[in-house]
């Protein structure tokens, strides 16, 4: 490994990743806050000085503001093994325990280093714990919804147009039903029930 | 428990509850019927969402309990975490919210709750959340749509009345003739098929002296492997299976 202007390093026009604004951003921060961190991981580069493996640590060095970068020439592969170097440099084999992260990290740090922890972004202070539920018993009505050909609705409307004339109809039961077409239905149901018997 | 006990549970408006059910749930839907949403925050943010609403089916489902009143009960009907909450949360979550149920609608003496076991899972949350497990049945209402969309057979019913917005059944044909079919009928007819596997149907009492008046058996969890309707996060396992995996990890961990 060592030091180089930064101007030396070479940008990898074909590197297939990016980076998006507010990930940038706390790179950009990660790279202020812990730069001995590149020194750890430093920028890999090929014989020409094109970055096989840190593109987005480069370009963020450079809106850190840095002069030097520290870099690994790999010059001893092959092209392919390049290629082969530039993908797996950036596939993610492992998945994150979220019960440990959850249990024994701390969530504004991990947030800040650059891990997504997902969740929605509300305060719980912002919110109450009061609320309200319906109460009581059942409504003692009911609506009930039928289907009818054109000719039977008319059948039905003049059954009940018809006995609403009646006296019959004046002395109806109506269990406090204010549903005038339902109080007639229900006295011609019960005129039909009587019939039957 | 871990960090589980720091979650703090609040009540949350309908319109985030159902942002959040559509990213996280497993059907990535949302029930408009729901009237109270209650919100999962950790580390500052909101992980986790349950939603309370009426039953559909209130004639039939009001006597699962002996002389319930009508508002005397009411259905979870979403339940939905996100990846980040630590072990134990789910059930730290539904206890804060029965609690919060019990002082705020005292009237409400039991909760009811179904497990989709025929695309998600046996309810292994409420199992570890005091939940008693009252019925499992093959299902019926989940239905493979020809064009693998997933419908609850409810909304074919004639006389159904989502909110217009959502109105599946006229998305797959159901108008003109076909509107007063019963559902199965229609589902059979556009060549749907109910989706295979179980429909369990869960009970917490929020007062246990509403347990004397359950109208059905309790049933052991163990009928679960019995009957064979044992499913984890989409997949089919047995209950025993389930522990034996988890005595694995214990003992991995034991021995790192």
């Amino acid at each position: 490994m060592k030091h180089v202007p930064i101007s030396q390093v070479i940008p990898n026009k074909t590197n297939p990743r990016f980076i998006k604004d507010d990930k940038f951003k706390k790179l950009v921060q990660s790279i202020k806050d812990f730069p001995q961190m590149l020194e750890l991981r430093p920028i890999v580069v090929d014989s020409e000085m094109v970055v096989l493996g840190g593109n987005m640590r480069l370009k963020a060095c450079q809106a850190a503001g840095l002069t030097e970068v520290p870099i690994l020439i790999a010059d001893q592969l092959t092209l392919e093994q390049q290629q082969e170097f530039i993908i797996k440099d950036n596939v993610g084999f492992g998945e994150w325990d979220w019960d440990i992260l959850a249990n024994e990290w701390d969530a504004t740090s991990i947030t800040d280093w650059g891990l997504d922890i997902g969740g929605f972004s509300l305060k719980a202070e912002e919110f109450g714990e009061e609320f309200s539920l319906p109460d009581g018993d059942k409504s003692p009505f009911q609506q009930m919804t039928f289907t009818l050909a054109d000719e039977q609705a008319d059948q039905i409307k003049n059954a009940i147009a018809d006995i609403k004339a009646t006296d019959d109809y004046k002395y109806c039961e109506t269990f406090a039903n204010e549903n005038s077409n339902g109080n007639a239905l229900y006295l011609i149901i019960m005129q039909w029930a009587e019939q039957r018997k | 428990m871990g960090r589980a006990k720091e979650i703090v549970v609040k009540v949350i408006p309908a319109k985030i509850a159902n942002e959040f059910v559509k990213k996280h749930h497993y059907s990535g839907k949302v029930d408009p019927r729901c009237y109270v949403h209650f919100g999962c925050f950790l580390d500052g943010k909101l992980h986790g969402v349950m939603q309370l609403g009426p039953s559909i089916n209130k004639n039939a489902s009001v006597n699962l309990v002996k002389d319930t009143h009508w508002n005397g009960y009411c259905e979870l009907a979403r339940v939905a975490f996100d990846d980040y909450l630590p072990a134990n949360s789910e059930s730290r979550c539904l206890s804060i919210m029965m609690k919060l149920l019990k002082k705020q609608a005292p009237h409400i003496e039991w909760v009811v709750s179904y497990a989709d076991g025929a695309q998600c899972g046996d309810g292994s949350i409420y199992r570890a959340s005091g939940f008693y497990l009252v019925d499992i049945k093959k299902n019926t209402s989940m239905w493979k749509m020809p064009n693998g969309d997933v419908v609850c057979s409810i909304v074919f019913n004639p006389g159904f009345s989502p909110n217009s917005k959502n109105d599946q059944s006229k998305k797959y044909g159901k108008v003109g003739e076909f509107s007063t079919w019963p559902a199965t009928r229609f589902l059979n007819h556009i060549g749907a098929s109910a989706v295979p596997g179980f429909q369990l149907k869960y009970v917490y009492f929020l007062n246990e002296s509403a347990k004397k008046r359950l109208t059905v058996p309790i049933l052991p969890f163990s009928k679960i492997d019995e009957i064979g309707a044992g499913m984890y996060k989409g997949k089919k396992i047995t209950l025993q299976e389930r522990r034996a995996t988890l005595s694995e990890e214990v003992d991995l961990n034991a021995t790192s």
